[in-house]
């Protein structure tokens, strides 16, 4: 498998990298993530969408700046050696976390849905075996198998149909009377499920048209968002405020809409089916981990053994011996807080670039003028 | 010492063995006298070394009986040194080949190969006197077709060679041989068309033909073996035929073929995972009916995979997905088993396999009767015996039906492979065991690569062209490019402006 470090991403790859990374566990809670905004929560996923646009240029600019680097050698040419590896140790904890986080959930629901007599181990470690084995194909795999990913699940979207039919359409008109506090809150919780396009900062060098990367992970971004509005609009339709609040998994109540002669509950083939989006998204940040793990170690070499530890370390975090508490703790409470980190990094590191800029060219003036 | 080189040397066990000089290899020099070719052909019973008078003096003839006819024999060599007058081989023969007197090695190389050696008082010469005796061209058994043409290919691979040269009448057709197997020194043949192919893909396989080390191939799927990308794979990386239309569509795709002397098939190389599921015949008939066929291919391909193990784990796991009534007959039908599903469903596809692979081996006669018999009554028997139910007998026939559907025989039995893995998995975590299993595979073959190209191609890398002729096959008019997967010097079919 090509593991080299040439340009092998192309336009496909970047538009489905950055849509399958973002449309992992999230959809399975988005439409009670953002039911703060009520009926008009169909619209959250649009402003969520134009501010991931938003945040996409400054990641862009500082990709730009360092074509050829991903975001652990860029910290470490911006802040120095030191402060660069203390950052890496931050992305690759985020890494880490969040493949445990999307997996975890995942295995959850599986557990609920489809296995309920069983434990979480046999299906987490599979879970691991297949996303180690996508990772393993480099960057080039995760691309493909994310697109392949997305063919594979994307008709699911047909099975809206039935919410659509059964629902009241007049509750999807805007009526923009949730308070702004509302409105926040609902922008705050769905923001988790709008993650992952930020990894462009890991997989920017293998690029091939690294001028329209922007553009390519804008449709991306896109593709993802017309997907949430699809499925947040046959809630609106189809469940009453109340339920909207309730639901702990709406997605899987509207599977459970479907009718069809030869099947009775399609949730279960819905949940099972969802392991390709699971594996597109965990995969990629597995890869990210690994990668963070090489930066940290090996002085940026490749290094197979690498991903077998951040498989295991990720696999360890929620199937060890660690508090259910803490666990809810660090993966629900704070994960949100990683994302946005990640996405503002790229701020403080384009100006941290300036002002060393500046100052070198102040001391090379110095240096001339004396 | 380091400590890595006390461990085994697992790069080093699979490295070309030194050659032993001793063998038989053309190439190599050593001076060719009476006593020295005895000792290499000793304990052969069916060398034969005569001396005839011709002239004035002797001259010995060597060769292997069983190679040639004595009618050849006669005709081509007693004869003439019989009505000979001079010791001249140039006045006796009219063609023949002398020999140096040092390429003691290519002499036994020709004698095994079925030459007949002469020594002459001053020269040594050999006369082509091979004649063993050949198939004649059948139909092939393995491929058949409605339509087209019937001749197949047979174990000689000048006979193939043949059948190719009559249908492309042109010197852009090269083919460059080979001698490969240190003990059997099997005849390769490399063909390619040279203002279409690939030259990266013929170096990239004359390369790895190089590179083989072997004592001997008894045919040639075992050569394309070596030569494949990924050798754990359970899925085939190269096309493999014995039709002359399937070689001809190929090499004016771009594609590659090797053959082997001994060896009625022809490998085809690159070739997608698609490319598995085209039959010649999809080209003979109507677009319709060809595309109608081959969406059915390929969907078999996955109900094959699915199927079964979608019966185990839906009655293990998921029975709430099946409607009330279905649920009702699946569960009378089941009532007798005292077979958890996944074992039911594991010995009802052994069953079935060993009823395929005993009606491959047993004589033709037999065999169908046997087939057919057997597999009715076991199957019914089976069933009033409470040992299966009728509803998994109907699903696995219609399985192993779907399994044989693609035209290469290496990809069913691939199918037929995997689908175990599938099984297994859906009685151990039901439906989730199996899509896991699909990522999996999936992930593999996205993978995979059949000479360097990916084998996924027309999907992953993409072709806009390659839709045209993949799942669906549009009317041959439209076909203007060839396929991506050969990355062909020529791209273009027909120049479009003519149209």
């Amino acid at each position: 498998m090509d593991k080299g470090n040439f340009k092998k991403l192309n336009k496909y790859h970047v538009i489905f990298l950055a849509q399958n990374t973002m449309i992992g566990i999230g959809l399975f809670s988005l439409p009670s993530d953002i039911s703060d905004a009520g009926y008009n929560l169909w619209l959250v996923p649009i402003f969520l969408g134009i501010l991931a646009n938003a945040t996409l240029i400054p990641i862009i600019m500082l990709c730009k700046k360092f074509p050829n680097d991903h975001l652990f050698k860029i910290s470490e040419k911006v802040l120095g050696k030191v402060v660069g590896k203390g950052l890496n140790v931050i992305f690759f904890v985020y890494a880490l976390l969040a493949c445990c986080s999307v997996s975890r959930s995942y295995v959850r629901v599986l557990q609920t849905i489809t296995l309920p007599e069983y434990t979480i181990a046999v299906p987490s470690i599979l879970l691991y075996f297949v996303m180690y084995c996508i990772a393993h194909g480099g960057v080039k795999s995760l691309a493909r198998f994310c697109i392949f990913s997305f063919f594979v699940t994307g008709w699911l979207v047909y099975f809206i149909r039935w919410p659509f039919q059964m629902g009241n359409w007049y509750n999807a008109i805007p009526t923009f009377e949730i308070s702004m506090y509302g409105w926040l809150q609902a922008l705050f919780h769905g923001s988790m499920s709008m993650f992952g396009y930020g990894l462009i900062l890991f997989y920017y060098p293998y690029i091939q048209d690294q001028k329209k990367a922007f553009v390519h992970t804008s449709i991306g971004i896109w593709i993802a968002v017309s997907y949430y509005v699809a499925v947040s609009l046959g809630s609106v339709v189809y469940f009453s405020p109340w339920q909207l609040d309730q639901l702990l998994f709406p997605v899987l109540n509207l599977l459970q809409a479907v009718q069809l002669e030869f099947v009775e509950r399609i949730e279960t083939f819905g949940t099972t089916l969802w392991v390709f989006l699971i594996l597109s998204t965990t995969a990629v940040y597995l890869w990210v981990a690994k990668k963070g793990l090489d930066a940290l170690f090996s002085h940026h070499q490749n290094r197979t053994w690498h991903l077998i530890i951040v498989a295991f370390i990720s696999w360890f975090l929620f199937a060890g011996p660690i508090p259910y508490d803490i666990q809810d703790i660090i993966f629900d409470d704070w994960g949100v807080f990683y994302g946005y980190g990640l996405i503002l990094v790229p701020i403080l590191l384009l100006i941290a670039n300036k002002i060393k800029h500046r100052k070198q060219k102040q001391q090379t003036e110095e240096a001339a003028s004396s | 010492m380091s400590r890595r080189k006390k461990g085994f040397k697992f790069k080093q066990f699979f490295e070309p063995q030194p050659h032993d000089e001793n063998k038989a290899t053309p190439g190599i020099k050593e001076p060719i006298t009476k006593k020295a070719l005895l000792k290499r052909l000793d304990n052969i019973d069916d060398l034969v070394m005569k001396e005839v008078k011709v002239g004035g003096s002797f001259v010995t003839v060597i060769y292997l009986s069983a190679l040639v006819e004595s009618t050849i024999l006669n005709d081509m060599v007693f004869n003439p040194l019989n009505q000979a007058t001079s010791e001249n081989p140039d006045e006796i023969f009219k063609n023949y080949t002398s020999l140096n007197d040092d390429e003691l090695p290519k002499l036994i190389h020709d004698i095994c190969s079925g030459y007949t050696c002469l020594m002459f008082e001053g020269s040594i010469i050999e006369i082509n006197t091979f004649s063993a005796s050949d198939r004649s061209i059948t139909t092939p058994e393995n491929e058949t077709t409605v339509m087209g043409p019937q001749d197949a290919f047979v174990e000689s691979v000048e006979t193939n060679l043949s059948l190719i040269k009559k249908r492309i009448r042109s010197p852009q057709l090269k083919s460059k041989s080979m001698l490969l197997g240190t003990e059997t020194k099997n005849n390769i043949i490399v063909l390619y068309m040279d203002n279409i192919a690939n030259q990266e893909n013929v170096d990239r396989i004359l390369r790895r033909l190089e590179n083989v080390e072997y004592e001997g191939f008894i045919g040639l799927p075992v050569l394309k073996q070596m030569l494949e990308d990924k050798p754990f794979s359970p899925f085939p990386q190269f096309g493999l035929t014995v039709r002359s239309d399937n070689v001809v569509g190929s090499l004016l795709n771009g594609k590659i073929i090797v053959m082997m002397n001994g060896s009625p098939e022809a490998a085809i190389l690159p070739a997608s995972f698609l490319e598995m599921f085209l039959s010649p015949e999809d080209y003979y008939n109507r677009w319709t009916t060809a595309t109608l066929l081959r969406t059915l291919r390929l969907a078999g391909f996955f109900i094959s995979i699915l199927l079964t193990s979608t019966y185990v784990s839906v009655l293990t796991f998921h029975p709430e997905m099946l409607p009330p009534q279905l649920l009702r007959i699946l569960a009378e039908s089941r009532a007798q088993v005292p077979f958890p599903p996944v074992l039911e469903a594991l010995i009802i596809e052994m069953v079935i396999e060993v009823l395929r692979e005993a009606g491959a081996r047993m004589p033709t006669k037999i065999g169908q009767t046997i087939g057919i018999v057997g597999g009715i009554v076991i199957g019914t028997a089976a069933v009033e015996a409470g040992l299966a139910s009728n509803i998994l007998i109907v699903l696995v026939a219609v399985t192993a039906l779907l399994s044989f559907i693609p035209p290469s025989y290496l990809m069913s039995n691939a199918i037929r492979f995997v689908r175990y893995f599938y099984i297994i998995a859906a009685g151990a975590i039901g439906m989730y065991g199996q899509m896991i299993v699909f990522a999996w595979m999936f992930n593999h073959l996205l993978n995979m690569t059949s000479l360097g190209t990916p084998y996924f191609s027309p999907v992953i890398p993409r072709k806009p062209t390659d839709i045209l002729n993949s799942i669906i096959r549009v009317p041959v008019k439209f076909f203007v490019a060839r396929a991506g997967i050969s990355r062909a010097k020529k791209d273009l079919v027909r120049p479009l402006d003519e149209e």
